[in-house]
């Protein structure tokens, strides 16, 4: 106890050393311990990133059994339960499953409409939907949706009859739920098929309509009648929260055999389930994380060690004297021993509680930041692993740089001839040095040195680098002085003579800059990766969002979404419409189609500074050159006047195509020779006129004449719209303009249009009769004008070949540019209102979107909802950048910064402790130095200059060699998981962090310098004199 | 070479005995020579001091004698034991034991931050005695000294003459049969100096233990049985009860008291004459005869003082 006494009292007797052995030892524990304890955090967040909003199939299982409604339920439980229970064993299963969401399914058909709907109990429905009345208690009491309930005009209270069930009683009426909501998305499509069509187009009496679904009891559909086939579903969900990192491994294989099993299939279940890829995924993403964990920890726990043997050395050095007495009196070996080590061996030990606790916090801390919320730091076995490693590698180094002095005789210790350390020796500065020749070497063979290859081993190229040239800087220092010493002894004053003379003496090179090289190169090259990988991160999160927020969205039914936006946005600077078409087979053009309002887009659309053509706006103008306006049909029915010169097959039925979607208009056939009034109905216009064309009449078909050409020449000399009981022409320039019309079908010979004072002519020239010769109106350019990514289009310039919003061919005239925002690497950005054109206004399958500013971004939404614009997804420039981010490359990248700063920190720490130390002894030569008549204030200057030169050197060397290794590897660091096609990304490290780098670290070095000199000199009094050199 | 058998009895009781020793420091090509054949024997309990200019070797012999160094050539025994072969070890456990040390530099004798019971403490705690044990000898050794009240102030912080005498009880601190003590009362003003040597006479006569002290000063030499001086690496005289003598080494050599160098300055060619109970030693230029050659005479008796460096 009083020997534990004692070392603590040597420990605080020797403060400065004792601070920098423990802390260094603390960084040790604690960097060794925050990479595992970080590298758990970050796979759990990206366990958790890659499972949130997993759509059933691929985070969980759908299985069914189809039959008898009354008997399927218990078929299907009883096998999926305990098939689970076989494949991942009774325990785990509701570790590892959510509870399941069981649905019977029967069908109704609703006779007066002839209209089908499903019958479903599902598990909950009520507490999932928002409904009038009461939730169905009872067997067949139903709650009804409420487009059916307005189509059909059901109300609460109504008994249903002949639908093929029993007696059904509308206990209330549900509101469409969200179909993206994990409960509903799996059944949606079944069971909201409304949602789906164009509400009320079936009208009584229509044919097959089919209305959503009616909820109602359990009891219902088991009891359901006999002649009732139906199906019991069953929904699981993983559970995430559950579900461990160590199960990830065999989950996927798992569900796989379970999907596949015999037994079931043999009890009739069919089980869905693709959860392999979502593994495999999670996987992937882990490996990017694990070896520059590993990389990185190394790294920061070698500069760590060897800081520690230099603080070390220090220390039991100092403590020579010490140990000489204790062998004076007579301690033995052993005893010896453990006095000169139990301080260093104390610190260390005390150092490994405390540095797990502060890897823990700073893991936690760092995790805060850039994991998913919530993800927890919890401490796993190989951060305990890891810390022990760094505190054997710091036992390991005690011992090493204690030997010398343990060894060493008591007279030897006394009788020395100053202090100067034996010089260190070409030893450790040749195995650096091979070291990292034949690291570079090796990287440079594999070709991954200045290449996009990307590969987690260029992260040792800083580490190496640092090293190399930190030892051969090291040497270089005093030679430089030595240099110097001249120059200064004659001119630059006594303070500079004094300084320079000093660090001229260490002929082993300073340790210090080979501390503060290191690990300035480390960090400095930290600092540069991960800005590099931030801007990139943003530069990618910006072209895939396209704009700052983007909102997906619904409007309401029959209502003009860009109208809306109108309202919300006069002037046109905030949000922009964007009709996103994905197309599932894709074109040559690329696999999304953006439809676009030009001014409004470049107002809200990013395009990054690096983007070629600069100039949005401009390329804004290119999409919409203004052709002639659309000759818009309104009232209910039009007539044109068509005088025939020739049609080689006379019957010929005209039609005129349309944009409501409906059917073509029907105008009648035309006679051989002669003029004609051919006259159609129009339903749903105003629409726009798209073309009139020319097809076959049945009798053309029954006559054989499939194979016949046709040949046609014909003017037409009025066109009529009957609005309001009164015949109106339509604007004369569509009949007395060319311009207004082209051919639809680009055969050859091309037909022919001219406008003349009769109106219009068309020539057609052998079509064959399987085609519609077509005049279609030119109210879109030909082909559209597009931006298309150049890596696309691969150098092509004329015309290509894109989707329009029906999944169909649409020719576009492309712009090559960097990037297409909102769709990077694989999108065509169009004229929206073209494109819509070009599509027959149909936007089933088009995701309607709105792009707003971030500024804007409430005020519009809360506009859209207010006009009754359901607003499905937000998605966000920022969030897709931090998802980015949590990606393991970016998760490590943030690692290895935090590590290199902290090891910056306290190689700065060490270095300016350890600079004070080796003044401190020198206090004597200081106190003679003033005996013999030197200024205070000079030996002051003198210290001062010294400790500038000595970590200015080591910090800039060590700067200048990490940005030389950014510049050599930085391309080859992982950034992405799967790496973007466009745009290209910029490793051009940004100026401002690496500046705020360097004045930072030079701002420190300058204020801890001013502090240690003049508190040093202060200290310095002329009785020290007495004392022995020591 | 046979001793005489009054010279044997000696050796039997002494503490200390060292016959032709030689202490060569440095490596090849840059060597010093700092013992160059000494014979000295300390008889138990006897006190001595040890004078001699600096660089003489002193400070080298206390340290054979403490085991620290090996001899180059020629035999030390302490305490009966043969320092030349002893082990590291058994050294060690010798200065735990037999030899207590005050070394020249004060400071080096404590460690700054420990009490200065704890210093004594601190020497003690090898032994197999019970910390209680310890603790009563460690106190009454600062009592005997004086250094009670200061017991528990960190040894740095003591005056220079407090930290001497804290060294000296420290080197006494496990019974020593001998007590080396290099240069103790230096850097002291006179008081303190005394009080100093008032501690070594005082456990000489207590506890009967040898004391070799290495000393300039005067006052240490009075109060002190015998004075040995050293002189370039040998034993050059010896003083006991106030009167010097010269001391005739191995190979016949003596060394000059340093006042009559000026009668015969280093370098002078001496005739030496048998007279009734020794030699006297004349200036071979003074006494008329010119006539080096007759120096070099085969019968004449070799010259005295004949080291030149
Ligand atoms: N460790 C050593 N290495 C080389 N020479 C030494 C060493 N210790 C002492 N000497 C030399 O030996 C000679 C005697 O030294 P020392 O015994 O200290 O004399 P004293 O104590 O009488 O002043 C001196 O010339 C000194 O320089
Ligand atoms: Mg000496």
């Amino acid at each position: 106890m009083t020997q534990l006494a004692a070392v603590i009292r040597g420990l605080l007797h020797r403060g400065g050393s004792t601070l920098v052995i423990f802390l260094v030892s603390i960084a040790a524990v604690a960097a060794a311990a925050a990479g595992p304890i970080y590298y758990e955090a970050s796979r759990t967040s990206v366990l958790r990133d890659l499972t949130a909003n997993k759509p059933l199939i691929s985070w969980g299982f759908e299985a069914s059994v189809t039959g008898p409604v009354a008997g399927v339920e218990s078929i299907l439980t009883s096998g999926v339960i305990g098939q689970l229970d076989l494949e991942f064993g009774t325990r785990n299963v509701s570790r590892l499953f959510k509870p399941p969401i069981m649905s019977l399914e029967g069908s109704g058909n609703y006779p007066l409409y002839n209209a089908n709907f499903p019958v479903v109990w599902r598990t909950d429905e009520c507490a999932h939907l928002r409904f009038s009345g009461t939730c169905p208690q009872a067997a067949n009491q139903i709650l009804v949706g409420q487009s059916a309930a307005r189509v059909a005009g059901w109300h609460t209270g109504q008994v249903l009859r002949n639908t093929g069930w029993p007696a059904l009683k509308i206990t209330g009426i549900y509101q469409t739920p969200d179909l993206n909501s994990p409960y509903w998305a799996p059944r949606a499509a079944s069971y909201f098929p409304a949602e789906e069509q164009v509400i009320g187009s079936g009208g009584p009496g229509g044919g097959g309509a089919s209305f959503d679904a009616v909820f109602t009891a359990r009891s219902t559909l088991g009891n359901a009648p006999a002649r009732q086939q139906g199906a019991a579903v069953m929904d699981v969900y993983l559970n995430s929260a559950g579900i461990r990192q160590s199960d990830i491994g065999a989950l996927g294989p798992k569900m796989t055999d379970f999907t596949t099993s015999q037994n079931l299939a043999l009890q009739g279940v069919i089980v869905s389930s693709q959860v392999y890829t979502t593994t495999a995924q999670i996987e992937g993403n882990w490996r990017t994380i694990a070896v520059p964990v590993l990389l990185v920890t190394l790294e920061v726990l070698t500069l760590s060690w060897l800081l520690l043997f230099m603080a070390v050395s220090d220390a039991v050095e100092a403590r020579g004297p010490e140990v000489a007495l204790a062998k004076l009196r007579g301690h033995g070996r052993w005893r010896t021993l453990v006095f000169g080590l139990s301080e260093p061996v104390i610190l260390l030990l005390a150092a490994l509680p405390l540095g797990m606790v502060i890897g823990w916090l700073a893991a936690g801390a760092l995790g805060r930041l850039d994991l998913g919320p919530g993800t927890p730091t919890a401490v796993p076995g190989l951060a305990w692993a890891a810390a022990g490693v760094a505190t054997a590698g710091g036992l390991a180094a005690v011992i090493l740089a204690a030997q010398r002095t343990l060894r060493r005789g008591v007279v030897q210790e006394f009788r020395r001839s100053g202090r100067r350390g034996a010089d260190r020796g070409w030893v450790m500065d040749a195995i650096l040095l091979t070291g990292s020749a034949a690291g570079l070497l090796e990287l440079g063979v594999t070709g991954r040195i200045g290449s996009a290859h990307s590969g987690v081993l260029s992260l040792l190229v800083p580490g190496l680098l640092g090293m190399a040239v930190a030892v051969v800087a090291s040497r270089l220092l005093p030679l430089a002085c030595r240099a110097a010493y001249e120059w200064t002894g004659k001119r630059g004053g006594l303070a500079a003579f004094l300084a320079i003379r000093h660090i001229a003496r260490r002929a082993g090179g300073t340790r210090t800059t080979i501390v503060l090289a290191t690990s300035f190169a480390l960090t400095s090259f930290a600092v540069a990766a991960w800005a590099v990988s931030q801007a990139n991160y943003r530069l990618v999160a910006q072209t895939r969002s396209g704009a700052p927020v983007v909102l997906t969205v619904t409007p309401p039914a029959g209502r003009s979404l860009p109208a809306i936006v109108d309202r919300l946005d006069p002037r046109g600077t905030k949000a922009a419409v964007v009709d996103n078409f994905v197309s599932l087979t894709g074109s040559s053009a690329g696999d999304v189609t953006l439809g676009v309002d030009p001014s409004r887009f470049a107002h809200v659309a990013f395009w990054p500074g690096s983007f070629r053509p600069s100039d949005l706006n401009a390329l804004a103008r290119r999409l919409e050159p203004t052709p002639p306006d659309p000759l818009v049909l309104t009232g209910n029915a039009m007539r044109m006047r068509v005088d025939v010169r020739k049609l080689s097959l006379p019957g010929e039925l005209l039609t005129a195509n349309v944009t409501t979607g409906a059917t073509p208009v029907n105008l009648g056939s035309l006679p051989a020779h002669g003029a004609v009034t051919l006259r159609g109905p129009l339903v749903g216009c105003p629409c726009v006129l798209e073309s009139l064309s020319l097809g076959e009449s049945g009798k053309d078909i029954q006559r054989g004449l499939i194979n016949t050409a046709v040949n046609v020449n014909l003017t037409i000399e009025s066109i009529e719209l009957h609005v309001d009981g009164r015949w109106r022409p339509v604007p004369a320039r569509f009949l007395h303009s060319a311009a207004t019309w082209r051919e639809g079908l680009h055969d050859n010979p091309p037909d022919k249009i001219t406008a003349g004072p009769r109106g219009l002519s068309w020539q057609v020239f052998t079509v064959p009769v399987s085609q519609s010769p077509t005049l279609a109106s030119a109210n879109r350019p030909a082909a559209l004008p597009a931006l298309i990514p150049s890596t696309l289009l691969r150098g092509r310039t004329g015309p290509v070949a894109g989707v329009n919003f029906e999944g169909n061919s649409l020719a576009l005239e492309p712009i090559g540019v960097t990037a297409v925002p909102g769709a990077p690497g694989n999108g065509v950005i169009v004229d929206r209102q073209y494109a819509e054109l070009a599509s027959n206004e149909d936007f089933t399958f088009v995701n309607q979107q709105v792009w707003t500013t971030a500024a804007a971004e409430h005020r519009i939404v809360a506009g859209l909802k207010a006009a009754g614009v359901v607003v499905g997804s937000v998605s966000t420039e920022a969030g897709v950048q931090a998802a980015l981010a949590r990606q393991g490359p970016g998760l490590a990248s943030t690692l290895f910064l935090a590590d290199a700063a902290a090891a910056a920190l306290l190689a700065v720490g060490a270095a300016i402790l350890n600079l004070y130390l080796s003044a401190r002894r020198r206090r004597y030569e200081y106190a003679a130095l003033e005996a013999s008549g030197i200024k205070r204030s000079t030996l002051r200057r003198a210290l001062l200059i010294e400790l500038a030169v000595v970590l200015g050197f080591g910090t800039i060397v060590g700067i200048a060699a990490g940005l030389g290794a950014a510049a050599l590897v930085l391309r080859a660091i992982p950034e992405f998981v799967s790496y973007p096609s466009a745009p290209p990304l910029v490793y051009t490290p940004p100026a401002v962090p690496l500046a705020v780098l360097l004045g930072v670290a030079i701002s420190a070095l300058v204020v801890a310098s001013i502090i240690a000199s003049t508190s040093l000199i202060s200290g310095v009094k002329s009785d020290q004199l007495r004392e022995a050199p020591a | 070479m046979s001793e005489t058998p009054e010279r044997e009895r000696a050796t039997a009781t002494a503490t200390v005995h060292c016959d032709g020793l030689v202490q060569v420091y440095g490596t090849p090509g840059l060597e010093v020579t700092a013992l160059r054949g000494v014979d000295l024997d300390v008889a138990e309990g006897e006190t001595v001091a040890l004078l001699g200019p600096s660089g003489a070797g002193k400070s080298t012999l206390m340290w054979l004698f403490a085991g620290l160094i090996k001899p180059t050539a020629g035999v030390v025994e302490v305490c009966g034991r043969r320092m030349n072969d002893i082990s590291g070890r058994q050294a060690a456990k010798m200065r735990l034991r037999e030899v207590g040390m005050v070394m020249q530099n004060p400071g080096r004798n404590l460690l700054p931050y420990e009490s200065a019971i704890g210093n004594v403490l601190f020497a003690q705690s090898p032994t197999r005695r019970t910390p209680k044990a310890k603790r009563r000898r460690a106190a009454g050794l600062l009592e005997a000294i004086g250094l009670a009240s200061v017991a528990h102030r960190p040894a740095g912080r003591l005056s220079g003459g407090e930290q001497q005498r804290l060294a000296v009880a420290v080197a006494l601190a496990n019974g020593p049969r001998l007590l080396l003590a290099d240069e103790p009362t230096s850097q002291l003003d006179l008081r303190s100096a005394a009080a100093v040597i008032d501690l070594l006479r005082a456990a000489n006569e207590d506890l009967g233990t040898t004391m070799l002290v290495v000393t300039h000063d005067p006052a240490v030499g009075k109060a002190f049985q015998r004075t040995v001086t050293i002189r370039d690496g040998r034993v050059g005289a010896e003083g006991r009860a106030g009167e010097e003598f010269l001391v005739v080494g191995k190979d016949g050599s003596i060394q000059l008291p340093t006042d009559l160098l000026e009668v015969l300055p280093p370098g002078t060619l001496a005739r030496a004459v048998r007279i009734p109970d020794g030699v006297a030693l004349h200036r071979a230029d003074m006494d008329g005869s010119g006539d080096l050659d007759a120096l070099r005479g085969p019968d004449s008796t070799s010259p005295a003082g004949g080291q030149r460096p």
